[in-house]
């Protein structure tokens, strides 16, 4: 049952990174990028990381796709219309390098397996809150001033002066 | 197998959104007519089918504010599991955080980033 649900999800995966990257019109291709997101977080969802895949989809989901979205808009349309074809010279440079990480992973599954974990955590999300909430409370507080100088940076940048 | 809920969630809720979409199309009033959907320039020809204009900067900044604080509440999704566990302390905690935060909500309001008038604005 178990490989049936990741042979779903990966296969949904895989489906939707392909039409992500060989669609024409970039608001599909967002569309695309969207349900792979979505099959990664349901890929960690079943291997038990519930909290990176509310991360997942909080973040990339909505976050990152909103910013994939904003730089769409800046895209010159002509460009789009007059598609070139698949880009030859870029597919070609890159096989190499493809090839070399497939060798490379066949070679790491067929000699050592996969990775076994190591002090399993029954339940992630609280483990995290723990440590994050006592150990990390530095960081955490810091993290709200580097959002608060990012956010009052944006409105500095995108309102004209008065 | 402990996900199955969310496996039948889904199913429902896209057999909901296709069930209106579909409705919307089986049931709506239909009178084709060849320039309904063409896009008004101004008695001319049309220039360019898609009809793309520029967006206002306010969508940019509103679309940064939100990724801002969307990870805040990334943030405050493990806060609640653990929150009888941290007490008070996890109490104040995430207190000063959203405080801090709240500080750019704030100046974000008063600096007018949330003021979707423009007309008015460009007097």
């Amino acid at each position: 049952m178990e490989w049936i649900i990741l042979g779903v999800l990966g296969f949904w995966l895989v489906a939707s990174a392909l039409g992500a990257v060989f669609v024409r019109n970039p608001v599909h291709s967002i569309l695309f990028f969207l349900s792979s997101v979505i099959a990664i977080s349901a890929l960690f969802l079943s291997l038990g990381a519930e909290l990176l895949a509310g991360l997942q989809l909080i973040i990339y989901a909505v976050a990152i796709v909103v910013f994939y979205v904003l730089v769409i808009t800046t895209i010159p349309w002509e460009k789009v219309k007059r598609f070139e074809g698949i880009y030859k010279r870029e597919l070609a440079l890159s096989l190499p390098v493809l090839l070399v990480s497939l060798l490379a992973m066949g070679y790491m599954v067929y000699k050592g397996g996969l990775a076994e974990p190591v002090n399993l955590v029954k339940d992630n999300v609280r483990d995290l809150g723990k440590t994050l909430f006592t150990s990390y409370l530095f960081p955490f507080e810091v993290a709200s001033v580097i959002l608060l100088v990012a956010m009052i940076g944006a409105i500095l940048l995108g309102r004209k002066e008065e | 197998m402990e996900y199955i809920g969310f496996l039948i969630f889904f199913g429902i809720m896209v057999v909901i959104a296709l069930v209106m979409v579909s409705l919307n199309y089986l049931l709506g009033p239909k009178n084709p007519e060849e320039w309904k959907d063409y896009p008004y320039e101004c008695g001319v020809p049309l220039y360019d089918e898609n009809a793309q204009t520029t967006f206002h900067q306010g969508y940019y900044l509103l679309g940064l504010l939100l990724l801002l604080f969307d990870i805040e509440a990334a943030f405050l999704f493990p806060w609640t599991v653990v929150y009888r566990y941290l007490g008070v302390f996890g109490f104040i905690e995430m207190f000063l955080f959203v405080l801090i935060l709240t500080y750019g909500l704030l100046y974000a309001w008063k600096k007018g980033a949330l003021n979707w008038q423009f007309e008015m604005e460009e007097e």
